[in-house]
């Protein structure tokens, strides 16, 4: 195992995930369905690539996001980050696994302990590990503290006393201080302004060149995908339905989802009178996903086949890969 | 970190000190409006006329602060807007610059006794030239004109809607509270269900007896928008109403809005931080900064000339914009704390094209061309040179 991973350079390699949450009714807590939040999805991940996955409200990103470090229990499929299979694996080896592949959240106001200092919050981790002496622990936390652009003298600040995007900072400084290989951001500047979006986009793509650090950089902005990505996949009602490198499918965009994803985006730019394709209703329920292609019954392109068959993750060109009927190649 | 025990006491002891003296103003601050409040005003003294009947509502030179307990929070520091009859102004800013505060003090809905208006005139337009002046209004008077001529859509559908109540009841509320055609109940419920129809709701009469939690987020944004339209207002004030929605159920909204603006023929202010949004809809752009307006003029001034280093800074940092490029642009530094606001302009520290004359005190709007207004003293020079 551990040779194949030297050999071929993905970091993460997810297979067919997926993940059904069950709903329960009445005193028995019967189960009368399933929500299919994710519904088999592959992807991989280079070493020191960003894999932007792009998908609305409901679309289940976030859940791939922390179904394949564990955080939540798969249904099925398998997820082997740094050679290692996380589903497989005993949950004290799991635990050792954990400085390896770590998570930054979207809302750092919710996310960061109110009653530590932010030294602490750094450093808390690292502790519990023991990756640093305890004698190092302070200098440690403020070496990873500067290269966040974090001034030492904010280590025995509290939360509260920080700006939005200063807390996403402390948030990266966490992830990092345990010397991840992967790092898996959900929506990380989604709550920040356009201008502090800016700065921490910059500080990870910084900390990425010099620590060579993978991510999975979840979003629902396009554009902050487009910047940061190499690879990107576009989520649909569980399953990715259209994946390829950045300049591919921002060019040469094959599903109809994601060209009206792409088309929905405002530009700034008055004269610009878009063409737009807007999608009527609403994402469908996960609990009753429509059969076929799950994205009929919002498309304009549907034929009789889409309500039936489920199309097929076809590879149109190298590393481009969609999974629709109605694309010609 | 060398401050002995003593020191630290003596520190503890100020800080109670200026606190008292804070608190003790502000309740001063406190009484003093709410004397005003509670005072009969007659009408001659909140009527005035409007500089241009053509506009909705005039803001003039609006400050609006919060006596807090750390200090005086300069929220809204000298706004001057003009609303004209049919159009939208975007107003964009980052969080803290002040454009939700302005659109709370327009509706007086601030939250009192902290936030006050504390200078300015806001004329909303009744006809013939004549206006209101909504700061000195009473509240009674407010009422009416709350919900009726001037409404406001939110920013997170699911905390407008009062979740126990079904939408149904919440859309007649207001036609009856107003009622200003006389309605029957009959007629108000076919109202608020036409209304319904209008903001794109298929099935309207279905939706009608639902509760709020029984809809997307999308399907609640266009009931709070059938809200905002129920009493056919004036002027709509759209605070940032579509991002907490998706860009797919974006685009819905904004091309729903574009649509009813012209079959109701209302004014909108719409507030966001989201450049592209105001590109889309608005005729006139304000850009806000720390509470003042840092540069106005139409969509084409701001986007195809944007001038002072603040706009070009937000434009710059899209990312959109920079695909492929090394690194993204983003201004350096930090918005200045709002309690302790400088005396010079208020974005020199962060920003890179500072001039010598940028060390003088805040510059004041300078008329670039007949729409266009940027309060930047590097234009004066410009100016200067071109004249000389």
């Amino acid at each position: 195992m551990a040779e194949d991973y030297a050999v071929n350079d993905n970091v993460v390699e997810v297979t067919d995930l997926k993940k059904y949450f069950p709903i329960k009714k009445g005193t028995l807590q019967r189960v009368i369905g399933q929500v299919r939040a994710v519904d088999g999805v592959s992807f991989n991940i280079k070493r020191g690539q960003t894999f932007g996955l792009v998908g609305e409200s409901g679309s289940g990103k976030t859940t791939v996001g922390r179904t394949l470090l564990r955080l939540t229990e798969p249904t099925s499929g398998k997820s082997v980050i740094a050679g290692k299979d996380v589903f497989t694996m005993k949950k004290s080896a799991l635990r050792k696994m954990r400085p390896l592949m770590q998570i930054i959240f979207q809302d750092p106001y919710s996310s960061l302990d109110p009653r530590l200092p932010i030294g602490k919050i750094i450093g808390e981790a690292v502790l519990e590990h023991k990756l640093v002496p305890k004698s190092e622990l302070r200098d440690h936390v403020l070496s990873i503290m500067r290269d966040c652009e974090l001034r030492p003298y904010q280590y025995d600040r509290y939360p509260h006393e920080f700006s939005g995007g200063q807390r996403q900072r402390i948030c990266i400084a966490r992830a990092l201080a345990l010397g991840p290989e992967v790092v898996i951001a959900d929506e990380p500047v989604s709550a920040l302004d356009v201008s502090v979006q800016a700065q921490i986009i910059n500080l990870m793509r910084d900390l990425q060149q010099r620590r060579g650090l993978s991510y999975l950089f979840i979003s629902h902005d396009l554009s902050v995908v487009e910047y940061i990505s190499d690879v990107v996949g576009v989520m649909y009602l569980g399953v990715i339905v259209e994946m390829a490198p950045k300049k591919e499918l921002f060019k040469n965009t094959a599903h109809p989802y994601t060209r009206a994803l792409l088309s929905a985006v405002p530009v700034a730019n008055p004269d610009v009178k878009m063409n737009r394709q807007i999608l009527t209703g609403d994402i469908p329920s996960p609990a009753a996903p429509p059969p076929g292609c799950k994205f009929h019954t919002r498309c304009a392109f549907r034929t009789a086949r889409c309500e039936t068959e489920e199309p097929e993750f076809k590879e149109i060109s190298p590393g481009h890969f969609v999974a629709c009927h109605e694309v010609r190649y | 970190m060398g401050d002995t025990k003593r020191e630290l006491k003596e520190k503890d002891k100020q800080r109670n000190k200026d606190l008292k003296k804070v608190k003790r103003f502000n309740a001063k601050v406190y009484r003093r409006f709410a004397r005003k409040q509670h005072r009969r005003v007659p009408e001659s003294r909140y009527k005035t006329t409007m500089k241009n009947p053509e506009n909705v509502l005039e803001i003039d030179g609006l400050h609006t602060y919060f006596y807090t307990d750390i200090g005086t929070v300069r929220a809204v520091d000298g706004v001057t807007i003009q609303i004209p009859r049919g159009k939208t102004v975007g107003v964009v800013g980052e969080s803290g610059c002040g454009k939700s505060v302005t659109s709370l003090s327009i509706l007086r809905l601030l939250q009192e006794p902290q936030g006050q208006i504390a200078e300015g005139e806001l004329r909303f337009n009744i006809g013939d030239g004549e206006a209101i002046d909504l700061a000195k209004v009473p509240p009674k008077r407010m009422n009416s004109i709350r919900g009726n001529d001037i409404t406001m859509i939110f920013q997170e559908p699911m905390t407008t809607l009062n979740p126990v109540l079904t939408i149904g009841k919440q859309l007649d509320e207001v036609v009856r509270y107003h009622n200003v055609d006389k309605l029957t109940s009959r007629m108000i419920k076919d109202r608020s269900i036409e209304m319904l129809e209008t903001v794109g709701i298929a099935n309207a009469s279905g939706i009608y007896s639902m509760y709020p939690h029984e809809l997307s987020g999308g399907m609640r944004q266009r009931v709070v928008i059938a809200l905002a339209l129920l009493c056919n207002p004036k002027l709509i004030i759209a605070d940032e109403p579509t991002t907490a929605l998706d860009v797919t159920i974006q685009a819905q909204i904004l091309e729903l809005l574009k649509a009813l603006k012209d079959k109701v023929s209302a004014s909108i202010m719409f507030i966001t931080h989201d450049l592209g949004v105001v590109a889309e809809t608005a005729d006139f752009v304000v850009v806000m900064y720390a509470g003042r307006i840092v540069e106005q003029g139409t969509v084409y001034d701001i986007f195809h000339a944007p001038s002072h280093p603040y706009t070009i800074g937000l434009m710059k940092s899209r990312p959109s914009d920079a695909i492929g490029e090394e690194s993204l642009y983003s201004i350096p530094g930090n918005v200045p704390s709002p309690i302790e606001l400088p005396d010079y302009c208020y974005f020199r520290n962060r920003c890179d094209m500072s001039v010598k004359a940028c060390r003088g005190k805040y510059p004041s709007m300078l008329p670039l061309s007949d729409t266009h207004e940027v309060a930047c003293y590097r234009y004066i020079k410009i100016g200067s040179e071109a004249n000389g």
